[in-house]
């Protein structure tokens, strides 16, 4: 369970957002690149699209750059779920699920394309079990990528993965030169 | 007792790792993520953490606080040393979402030990040692609680040691920095992480010296030392002594 991150404050900068009771990063949007060529793997399908973690809206926005039947978001912190509500207001293929994925993991259905990208996520040690029940022969999975190398904290095997050149200024997350964002083909 | 209070240059720092927490606990070289100078409280002031972050990359933080004392003004005449000195710093235990969890009083308690000068930065964090992963002596410890409230801390003699050789310098070799670390820290345990069903970690908040009411104080008492003659006799060569810098060989030695 993440109910420490659920029930933690998050303070909102328009380049950032804190996890105010620790002072540590969550997001910050020097990962835009990042978050482009994230949404741009997972949408090489088209199709239906699964995105957990909203964050700052920023994959959200390329997702829906690509041409795509459908957009699932699915967003547990109290303070970030009314931002993906407004957001998708206007966007009549978006769907937000309110509640950790791991609890609605068993009724989000099966995708061509899905964006992992939480936070405090205890959970997170299931993903890569629960991978063959949301995607589809042929989906096409990545994730946010901490590690400094052509690994994964997420233990999911046989990946490829894209180097990126970043400069990330100082933070509690990612502080490499180097962004390996990994690309699972199923 | 002269009573000195913290110099303006104190601050906290942090460091960040998500390798480990000998990572995040650095060395003499280290440079800590940020550093926080100029507050008059600051709830980070010690900080010993294990959090789930992004997306499976868990994070260790460690915020260590540094207390520099201006002591050149303080000389010991011929005879005279430090009897005994306390440390005094305002503090307060805190707790909920990212906060303390108790674990054993040990956990509760603020630990202070010997730094070496202050560039009142970042750069300051692994201070605390002396020299690589070797801290600086330990200086003894006082109890926090949940309760802002004074925590008088009474240094034993390797404070009192070190203390001295800063009395009555001049400039900057007349100024000695203290530093207070968390229990996780200071004794090179790692954390439990948050969540994770061993959760373990300490968050004491800190007043500094731009804190009107509450600053961090040094009393010290100096008074005469022993001057008493202890003569050793019949010293035999199978009792030949070296320490770092004396070697008693047989003989006669007076003190």
């Amino acid at each position: 369970m993440s109910n420490w991150y659920v029930s933690s404050s998050l303070t909102f900068y328009s380049n950032s957002i804190i996890l105010t009771d620790m002072e540590h990063e969550v997001m910050m949007d020097w990962e835009d690149e990042l978050m482009s060529a994230s949404a741009a793997y997972v949408t090489e399908n088209g199709g239906d699209i699964l995105e957990v973690g909203f964050g700052m809206g920023i994959s959200a926005g390329y997702i829906q750059s690509h041409s795509i039947d459908s957009h699932t978001i699915v967003e547990n912190h109290p303070q970030i779920i009314p931002k993906a509500i407004k957001w998708a207001s206007n966007k009549s293929n978006v769907t937000i699920v309110s509640q950790s994925w791991y609890d609605a993991k068993d009724s989000l259905g099966t995708f061509d394309g899905l964006f992992y990208d939480t936070y405090g996520d205890l959970d997170c040690k299931h993903f890569s079990s629960s991978l063959n029940e949301l995607t589809k022969n042929g989906s096409k999975v990545t994730w946010w990528n901490g590690r400094t190398d052509e690994s994964n904290d997420l233990n999911i095997p046989n990946c490829t993965y894209q180097e990126f050149d970043v400069n990330p200024p100082q933070n509690t997350y990612f502080n490499s030169t180097t962004y390996y964002l990994p690309k699972k083909e199923f | 007792m002269p009573d000195v209070t913290s110099d303006t240059a104190d601050l906290a720092t942090r460091n960040t790792s998500t390798t480990s927490w000998s990572d995040a606990q650095g060395s003499e070289t280290t440079t800590g993520t940020s550093s926080n100078a100029g507050a008059t409280v600051n709830n980070f002031g010690i900080y010993n953490i294990f959090t789930a972050g992004r997306t499976g990359t868990n994070t260790f933080t460690i915020n260590r606080s540094y207390f520099p004392f201006d002591l050149s003004g303080l000389g010991l005449s011929a005879g005279e040393g430090i009897v005994s000195a306390t440390l005094t710093l305002h503090a307060q235990i805190i707790t909920g979402t990212g906060g303390h969890t108790t674990g054993t009083a040990a956990h509760d308690k603020i630990y202070l030990r010997g730094a070496g000068p202050l560039d009142n930065g970042a750069a300051d964090y692994g201070n605390v040692y002396s020299s690589g992963t070797t801290k600086f002596a330990s200086f003894g410890s006082g109890t926090a609680s949940t309760t802002a409230g004074n925590v008088v801390i009474t240094l034993n003699s390797d404070g009192l040691s070190f203390l001295t050789g800063f009395m009555g310098q001049a400039g900057a070799s007349g100024t000695a920095t203290i530093a207070a670390l968390g229990f996780l820290d200071d004794q090179d345990t790692a954390p439990g992480l948050i969540g994770g069903g061993s959760d373990s970690s300490v968050k004491i908040a800190l007043t500094y010296s731009n804190n009107a009411s509450n600053k961090p104080t040094l009393s010290i008492t100096t008074g005469a030392v022993s001057t008493t003659a202890t003569t050793y006799n019949n010293i035999g060569d199978e009792q030949v002594i070296k320490t770092n810098t004396i070697v008693i060989k047989a003989g006669l030695l007076k003190f």
